[in-house]
């Protein structure tokens, strides 16, 4: 009962906070911190962690208490190109869902936010010409010409936003669904068609190149630009990896917290619905480019508890990219990475697939099976908003005199910027829900240090031997498996701390032990002189400490 | 003396001879300096020795000086600070009546990205203070400085050099800048560094006496340790550098200061410390890095980089890794060998060699940034080799120390080696302390660097030479009708290397060649592949600016416009990157 109310809150809480119940802009983004901040100041902090080249802040959010260094931490981020808002309010209602509801992970953990990583980006979806935007503000020569930004997009039909031209030519490659119109398919067969379309995204060729559209104003995907698989010289790259202040400024909070153990990513990307799978050849060479085998049973594992508690089926593949941020988070981070979208459309079977919105066909199309509607998201998504009652997310065909093909039938028209992935906010409730139970079930099975079958033995009147195990007694690994590999994931430290008139006959004080699977553990054996009183410790920043006291006499 | 004055008559007579007496007697005495040793600058402005390690210091006061002697050719930036807050310093070398020095082909020359590999700095500043010396006195430099510049960053890791300058070191150490790092993992930073024991100032070597060891003392040198033979009883058991464990985990300065390697940091084919060791936490982490880069990239005139390492003797070029082999084509590669074997010839005892195929595997180093980051051709030059020692044909290539100790005891008389002492260890006992000095091995002895530094020198300003360069041919004028006139350009590159390599094509990574032709009204331009033939190609748009992708080594490429009228002044203004920036009136009257 207490649960539902809270949920009512929340829900209300948003209307408040964004306006027109849209995506938030930036600065409701930075409201909505300022008023968590205020609201649990014991819990929650948020700081600027760069600004970028538009002059947008980056920020950075924490909740948690406590010794920061010694306490495990998770990470959860979005909007590292700006194609996808509802991340980022997936990141801020998290945030929020775990300081009304998170009860002691408050106190046992520490969670990062980053909302928006690519907020120049992010400001396209608010701007007077709306559209899919994955570069930062700064200025560069995309299709490197020698010329910078001389060729962006142009509202050709003033609606405000971008869609697509299609223009009739016997030469191109496209075609319309033979069940609705409005899908645009690749073409298969030349010869049993009538209209063939040329696609290119709304605009003019300004410079005479041949290409449209491909060098608009900025500048940097920023999920193009990480380091792991960096897609060099590819459009939007830039000049080496993690060039960009956005990036560099993430990277080196990221690097100076050892407690963070896994990281959580909203992108246009899925691997906790579709969970690599190990392959040999992948780890076999010195540059891997698959997880190791360890990491890729984790992986499983988690995304297993992910579909445990997430309602919508059938995710459609989307993959990691080259450059991609939550790629470099496993690859050169060492962390555990899951990303996912915050939402997408559910596969609705209807019994008949009319639609009185489809155009310009005479007869009503058959119904679509569903082995179509999971093939093809656009056919999927249609019948969805249909029955959801969702009916403004498409610009009709409309045809235009474009410069650029003189006497050619042009169409401006297609699924609105954003829509097909981002739906009305209140679609975002349960995927919120989910998420946040997930998280619970996550952090559940994250590595526990235990001391098992500690042992003194008094070998002489004031000579003791100490022997023992530590054991992760849990279900995740005390870190990645790569992460052994690398000095950024610390190993686990084991440490007896003697008083004053004790000594070490044999062993150091500290020893250091790589990743514990889940039930994996090890020894310890130390010959102390001097009696009286002893304490171990063993844990790692991603573990925390666990202490045992025992008595030499 | 009596030589001296059997000299002196000589000369007095021979002067007499040819030009009578008066004059003659006044020249032998007017205060000038003696003969000009050929090669070397006379009576330089800005005095130097090169026989010496300079530390920042004296860096930054060689740079001011020779801007102040030279206002018109020399230029001193700071380009970023270090980790320490260090200035880098860029020198910009050129004639600055000649040209904006930052539109001409320009070669770059980088230094001491490893602290211990210091003589790249000296060769540097050398190459500095002999180009702005010889203007106007070498034609060849003088041609030079107005067709080329050369930005030179005599150090890029001042706090290295500095740090091993003046802090107990081995010759190895360190190899990295001063961003403490925790080496061993134990969750400390450099809490088990060098101890210099015997503070001598160098960090050399611990042995302790064994009967059963498996090192002796060399019967031809006792300086040197050599291995028992297998069956042999030995002497010693060896211990590593100076040290003491300071944080009692049975190792002995295993966190030192340093430890990442700044020729692991660079933007391309980047890997991460477990695939590359020494990298950091991702490409350009370091602050002097960073800031020689924001260099590079806001330079696209440059078209050729010499980075200065040591040491082996070696002219090495990319890749770094043969999962790179890609980024070198034949095109390219025949640059590279034109320079690389012509380096050869001009410094006895050093090889040609490909950094991944004879050297070993290296991800994210400065070459593989410059030639596939920006498609500059580039070198690594590995200074100083055993075969500058006596010349012996099998030091050739060879890293091998054993005649350090011959030439120590001939040449050096004893200089380079700190003598085996007794020192009571508080860890280890009874030990003997010694070895060679910091500053040996590596770095060139002081009487062999200058020779070094010139030619080494020498070998960047072959490639210099050879980097791009653009010459306009007047434009031929030929009337096809009434009003209709046709004008051909021909545009030469007249040097071996082409303004864009093939990697740089392949990729785009520099912008095209830029023709532009004011005065005229044009019809259509176009790109000839021959005009002869009338083969070629339109350019529709814009076409008084045609875009030329690459002019090839020794190569040309030819134009043409079709205009209308008769033309009389055309004013050609071509803007290649690496190329050079001319524009040109002729008068067709």
């Amino acid at each position: 009962m207490i649960k539902f109310t809270l949920i009512i809150f929340l829900l209300f809480s948003w209307n408040l906070s964004f306006a027109n119940n849209d995506y938030p802009d930036l600065d409701e983004v930075k409201i909505h911190l300022e008023r968590l901040s205020s609201e649990y100041p014991t819990y929650f902090s948020y700081e600027k962690l760069t600004e970028s080249p538009g002059g947008n802040t980056v920020f950075l959010a924490k909740v948690g208490n406590g010794d920061e260094e010694l306490t495990p931490g998770l990470l959860f981020l979005a909007g590292v190109d700006g194609k996808h808002p509802a991340g980022t309010v997936m990141v801020l209602s998290l945030a929020e869902k775990l300081l009304s509801e998170g009860g002691d992970l408050l106190d046992r953990f520490y969670f990062y936010f980053v909302p928006v990583l690519s907020p120049d980006a992010y400001a396209q979806y608010h701007d007077d010409l709306q559209y899919e935007r994955s570069g930062n503000a700064r200025e560069t020569d995309i299709d490197r010409d020698g010329r910078i930004s001389e060729d962006p997009y142009e509202d050709l039909n003033g609606d405000g936003m971008i869609t697509q031209v299609r223009i009739q030519d016997a030469s191109g490659e496209w075609v319309t669904h033979e069940k609705d119109p409005r899908v645009i398919v690749p073409l298969k067969d030349r010869t049993k068609t009538e209209t063939i379309y040329r696609i290119i995204s709304e605009g003019i060729d300004n410079d005479k190149d041949g290409l449209f559209n491909e060098d608009g104003p900025g500048g940097i995907n920023l999920n193009m630009n990480f380091s792991f698989d960096y897609p060099a010289f590819q459009p939007g790259a830039g000049e080496h990896a993690v060039s960009e202040t956005e990036n560099r400024a993430l990277a080196d909070f990221l690097f100076k917290r050892w407690n963070i153990y896994a990281v959580f990513t909203f992108a246009l990307e899925n691997n906790l619905s579709h969970p690599p799978s190990f392959d040999r050849q992948k780890v076999s060479r010195r540059i891997i480019t698959g997880p190791l085998e360890r990491d890729a049973a984790s992986a499983n594992m988690v995304s297993s508890k992910f579909s445990d508690h997430w309602t919508i089926d059938d995710a459609p593949e989307m993959k990691q990219g080259p450059g991609s941020f939550s790629s470099w988070a496993y690859f050169h981070y060492s962390r555990f990475s899951f990303v996912s979208p915050a939402w997408w459309a559910p596969v609705v079977v209807n019994e008949s697939y009319e639609d009185d919105d489809a155009e310009g066909e005479s007869e009503a199309p058959s119904a679509v099976s569903e082995k179509e509607l999971k093939d093809n998201y656009d056919l999927r998504y249609i019948q969805w908003a249909k029955s959801e009652g969702i009916d403004d997310f498409y610009v009709e065909w409309e045809e235009i005199k474009h410069p650029d093909f003189p006497g050619r039938k042009v169409e401006v028209g297609g699924f609105k910027p954003f829509v097909r992935n981002n739906p009305p906010l209140n679609f975002l409730e349960e995927p919120i829900d989910n998420y946040f139970s997930f998280i619970q079930d996550f952090t559940n099975a994250m590595p526990k240090l235990e001391f098992q079958d500690v042992e003194v033995e008094k070998l002489e009147r004031n000579v003791f031997r100490v022997t023992g195990r530590v054991v992760n007694t849990s279900l995740l690994p005390t870190s990645t498996q790569l992460g052994d590999r690398t000095r950024w994931v610390r190993d686990t430290r084991n440490r007896i701390l003697l008083n004053d008139d004790q000594e070490l006959l044999l062993g150091h004080h500290r020893t250091f032990h790589k990743s514990l699977d889940a039930g994996e553990y090890f020894e310890f054996s130390w010959l102390v002189s001097g009696s009286g009183s002893v304490v171990l410790d063993a844990g790692s920043p991603m573990t925390g400490l666990v202490e045992f006291s025992l008595e030499l006499k | 003396m009596s030589r001296y004055i059997l000299l002196f008559f000589k000369t007095v007579i021979i002067g007499i001879l040819i030009f009578g007496y008066g004059s003659i007697m006044a020249q032998q005495y007017d205060g000038r300096s003696g003969l000009r040793a050929i090669g070397t600058p006379h009576n330089p402005k800005v005095e130097m020795s090169w026989n010496r390690y300079h530390n920042n210091e004296q860096i930054l006061d060689f740079c001011e000086r020779l801007v102040e002697a030279y206002p018109e050719l020399a230029r001193l930036e700071v380009i970023g600070q270090s980790y320490l807050g260090n200035d880098i310093l860029a020198l910009t070398i050129s004639d600055f009546s000649t040209g904006d020095p930052d539109k001409k082909p320009a070669f770059f020359i980088q230094a001491n990205i490893h602290p211990n590999e210091l003589q790249g700095t000296e060769i540097a500043m050398y190459t500095a203070w002999y180009l702005t010396e010889n203007f106007g006195e070498v034609r060849f430099i003088t041609d030079l400085l107005r067709d080329r510049t050369f930005y030179i960053l005599p150090t890029i890791n001042p706090d290295g050099r500095d740090y091993y300058i003046y802090n107990p070191n081995t010759a190895h150490s360190p190899r990295s800048g001063l961003i403490p790092f925790d080496d061993d993992g134990d969750w400390e930073i450099d809490e088990d560094g060098f101890d210099d024991l015997n503070g001598d100032g160098h960090i050399t070597m611990m042995r302790r006496e064994n009967p059963n060891g498996r090192w002796k003392v060399d019967p031809n040198n006792p300086l040197r340790m050599v291995r028992a033979d297998d069956g042999e009883q030995g002497q010693y058991d060896m211990l590593g550098f100076e040290g003491i464990d300071r944080d009692g985990d049975g190792r002995i300065n295993e966190d030192r200061t340093g430890y990442y390697d700044p020729n692991r940091d660079w933007g391309w084919n980047w890997q991460p410390d477990y695939v590359q060791g020494g990298a950091l936490m991702y490409p350009f982490a370091t602050p002097e890095n960073y800031a020689v880069k924001e260099f590079v990239l806001s330079r696209p005139n440059i078209a050729g980089a010499q980075s200065y390492h040591n040491y082996g003797g070696m002219f090495l070029r990319g890749p770094g890794a043969e999962e790179d082999k890609g980024s070198y084509d034949r095109n390219d590669i025949r640059v590279y060998d034109l320079i690389g074997k012509k380096g050869e010839k001009m410094i006895p005892g050093y090889r040609y060699l490909i950094v991944h195929e004879d050297l070993y595997s290296v991800f994210g180093g400065d070459v593989d940034f410059y030639h596939g980051g920006r498609g500059i051709f580039a070198y690594v030059n590995e200074l100083m080799t055993s075969y500058l020692l006596f010349h012996d044909e099998s030091q050739i290539g060879r890293w091998s120390d054993e005649q350090f100790y011959d030439f120590d005891r001939y040449l050096l008389f004893g200089d380079a080696y700190v003598e085996w002492e007794p020192f009571d260890h508080p860890q280890l006992g009874p030990i003997e302390i010694g070895g060679p000095k910091k500053n040996y091995v590596r770095n060139h002895p002081g009487f062999l660097l200058e020779e070094d530094a010139h030619r080494n020198m020498a070998f960047t300003l072959y490639h210099a030479h050879q980097m791009p360069l653009i010459e306009v041919r007047e434009p031929e004028i030929k009337r096809l009708s009434r009003n209709l006139y046709q004008i051909d350009l021909t545009i030469d590159n007249v040097r071996a290397t082409p303004t864009h390599s093939s990697h740089d094509l392949k990729n785009r990574i520099s912008p095209p060649n830029i023709i532009n032709i004011k005065g005229v009204d044009i019809i259509s331009g176009m790109i000839m592949q021959n005009p002869w033939l009338e083969v070629g190609k339109e350019q529709h748009f814009e076409p008084e600016s045609i875009r030329v992708r690459n002019i090839p080594g020794m190569s040309s490429v030819h134009l043409r416009w079709l205009v209308r009228g008769g033309p009389s002044n055309i004013e050609i203004e071509v803007d290649s990157p690496k190329g050079g920036h001319q524009r040109l009136l002729f008068s067709m009257n």
